[in-house]
């Protein structure tokens, strides 16, 4: 039984970081250090870039996104209605690539403070031997309107195959689901 | 030390006591009366018992600063606040049938309240009954498959001869579709409903929706339902539906299983008419806001509908997040335009289905008035409306414009998926709400689950169609906004 007390405390060392890994949440890309954020009543989610194979998948994630920021009730979140009409009285030549001229003519026609712009990198289920899990990776920016400046950037990547997933086979959690702790995380570092 | 027995001794304490006297006496501004109803005026306004509007007006005496009243009726016990402002008079039409009795509660800005009797009772009978003349329109398909129309459209007025309703005849009803070139069947707009009307006599008109017809086995069949009595603003009176599979319940050695959709279609229709005999009876199941603010009560329990869905509502078939602007108040009385929803990545006429499940979910409550979807077609087609991601506060102001149509809520949303075919079901839809008014969002949600969530034993507790999920999913969320 010696070599498992000569193996305890390189074994716990080894673990410890992992463990105080789990413990930490995950923080966002950017913050603007001189932005005031509580100035931000208003924003516009406009149509998210979509980098899938899933044409809808943006229109899906974007839905969710939207939802629960307003659903925070920390900001007022136009509907997607309301933003179809200032893209299109702008003439956005791509609303999920915004220039800073485009983001300022919105400001004034639709009155939000900030816009909300994102790139969804994966939707979709990935498969590692017989395992198959979903994935969802989305990172988003607030861009403030009245210079058309990003304060804030963030991204989070959920889902896809755990250790237990291969261990015990399991096929992981459904798409919604993947989706809204992505939405979560990111609603997470955007209000820490 | 001075005691108490030298000071009066030194005689002050008469003194004293005189002059506090005397102050009592001194002059006082007058204070206003009190506060007092003295009348409470009903009068009707057309026929009260084909539901034409009642006027209710308060006359107070005395108070001080302005009066605020809150307008109370009662019904079968839950007394419920209709109106709560500074205008003394109400106008008023019942949304369903039943005896109803009034009462004001006027509040000074001193604080003091006085208030009226409850009033006689006021009976109100439904605008249709048994001896109404009903055209039964042809059945629109939702299903995205072919389907029997017409023997389904047979089926059904067969069902409702058998109630005893009268029915017009075929060649009347199409002669008069042909003459005012109807093609939508999937509803009444405001000028074919004072036409039908006028021209034919006609008072209700029965709508039907096929949301899904399945033929190979085990057969599927989902119907929806709704009666729209006529005139120059056509209004929902009943709307129901039934969703039926063959496999729902096999019992021992599946004995129970049904492999003929003609089966099926039968027991859809019974249930349908079951169910609006229930309302003609005026016993159909129905929400009612109380009026202290402790959520709805359900009227004539929770069976005699087609659908069922008014049970115990789980936890999977709640809404996964929801918002409810503080600025919302529940409780009173609104009228709301329900719009097809976006239809994104599900299937076709996906989008239309759930709205049709909105509708009646929404119907069931007392204090919401729901347009007949024709009528909001009508308009956005009138106005040339396209809403590629939904309805914008440009279209919301259009249809809650008093001369328009005059909505009060906009309910509009997303579905993003609708799996009815053989296999396991699944529903995933969003909800959103404007206040025409104030011209913002006051209530989102999202709402998304198989129907074999949480089964894990022998198929116990699945949900064998989805139309009885989105029934159930609907009812969530509706009861998470109206609660």
């Amino acid at each position: 039984m010696k070599w498992i007390k000569k193996l305890a405390v390189p074994l716990f060392c080894c673990c410890l970081p992992l463990f105080l890994g789990g413990c930490a949440g995950s923080t966002p890309d950017y913050t603007n250090p001189q932005m005031d954020f509580s100035a931000v009543r208003t924003v516009a989610v406009l149509p998210f870039q979509n980098l899938t194979n899933d044409d809808q998948a943006a229109e899906r994630v974007r839905d969710a996104f939207a939802g629960r920021l307003l659903a925070t009730e920390a900001l007022y979140v136009l509907p997607p209605g309301e933003v179809n009409r200032g893209v299109t009285r702008v003439g956005f030549r791509s609303p999920q690539t915004p220039s800073v001229e485009e983001i300022t003519k919105l400001k004034s026609i639709l009155e939000v403070d900030a816009v909300i712009t994102g790139v969804l990198r994966e939707y979709g289920s990935v498969r590692s031997g017989s395992s198959e899990a979903n994935l969802v990776s989305l990172s988003v920016q607030l861009i403030e309107t009245q210079n058309g400046t990003t304060v804030w950037s963030g991204s989070s990547t959920q889902g896809g195959i755990s250790q237990m997933d291969r261990l015990l086979g399991s096929g992981g959690r459904p798409m919604n689901d993947v989706t809204m702790k992505v939405v979560n995380d990111l609603l997470d570092q955007l209000f820490e | 030390m001075i005691c108490w027995t030298s000071f009066l001794n030194r005689g002050l304490f008469l003194p004293l006591l005189f002059g506090m006297l005397l102050t009592g006496c001194v002059g006082k501004e007058p204070g206003p009366p009190p506060l007092k109803v003295e009348t409470v005026a009903i009068a009707a306004e057309g026929a009260v018992a084909k539901r034409d509007a009642l006027r209710v007006n308060c006359v107070v005496s005395g108070g001080a600063g302005g009066v605020v009243y809150d307008f109370r009726i009662l019904k079968e016990t839950v007394e419920t606040t209709v109106l709560h402002g500074k205008d003394p008079a109400l106008r008023w039409i019942p949304k369903e049938p039943g005896a109803y009795r009034f009462k004001v509660i006027a509040t000074d800005g001193a604080g003091t309240v006085a208030a009226s009797e409850w009033s006689d009772v006021y009976r109100f009978t439904s605008p249709l009954d048994k001896s109404s003349l009903y055209a039964v329109l042809p059945v629109e398909n939702l299903s995205d498959r072919k389907a029997p129309l017409g023997e389904i459209r047979d089926g059904l007025i067969r069902g409702l001869s058998a109630a005893g309703l009268r029915i017009l005849d075929d060649e009347a009803l199409e002669g008069f579709m042909r003459k005012h070139r109807i093609r939508d069947v999937g509803g009444l707009s405001a000028l074919n409903g004072e036409q039908i009307r006028e021209e034919l006599g006609v008072d209700g008109v029965v709508i039907s929706s096929l949301e899904t017809w399945y033929e190979s086995v085990p057969p599927r069949i989902s119907l929806i339902s709704r009666i729209v009595a006529t005139g120059k603003e056509p209004e929902i009176v009943w709307i129901d539906s039934v969703g039926l599979a063959g496999d729902e319940a096999p019992g021992l050695l599946g004995l129970g299983r049904i492999n003929h959709v003609g089966t099926l279609l039968d027991t859809a229709v019974k249930k349908l008419v079951a169910s609006f005999e229930v309302y003609l009876a005026g016993n159909f199941p129905g929400f009612r806001q109380a009026a202290d603010q402790q959520g709805v009560r359900l009227l004539n329990g929770s069976a005699g509908t087609a659908d069922g869905s008014l049970g115990e509502i789980r936890a999977r078939h709640q809404p996964r997040f929801s918002y409810r602007s503080p600025a919302f108040a529940p409780a009173l009385e609104y009228r709301v335009a329900v719009i097809p929803f976006l239809n994104v990545n599900a299937r076709k006429h996906a989008g239309r289905i759930v709205a049709l499940h909105l509708v009646k979910q929404l119907h069931r409550y007392e204090n919401i008035r729901v347009f007949e979807p024709g009528r909001i077609r009508d308009i956005l087609l009138h106005y040339r409306m396209i809403m590629q991601s939904g309805p914008s506060l440009a279209a919301a102001d259009v249809l809650a414009n008093e001369k328009i149509l005059g909505a009060d809520l906009i309910l509009s949303g997303q579905a993003f998926d609708y799996q009815d075919a053989i296999g396991e079901n699944k529903v995933d839809f969003s909800i959103q709400a404007f206040a025409g008014p104030q011209r913002e969002v006051i209530w989102q949600s999202r709402s998304y689950a198989q129907g074999d969530d949480g089964v894990y034993f022998f198929d116990l507790g699945r949900i064998p169609t989805a139309h009885e999920l989105a029934s159930l999913m609907t009812r969530a969320a509706v009861q998470r906004l109206e609660e």
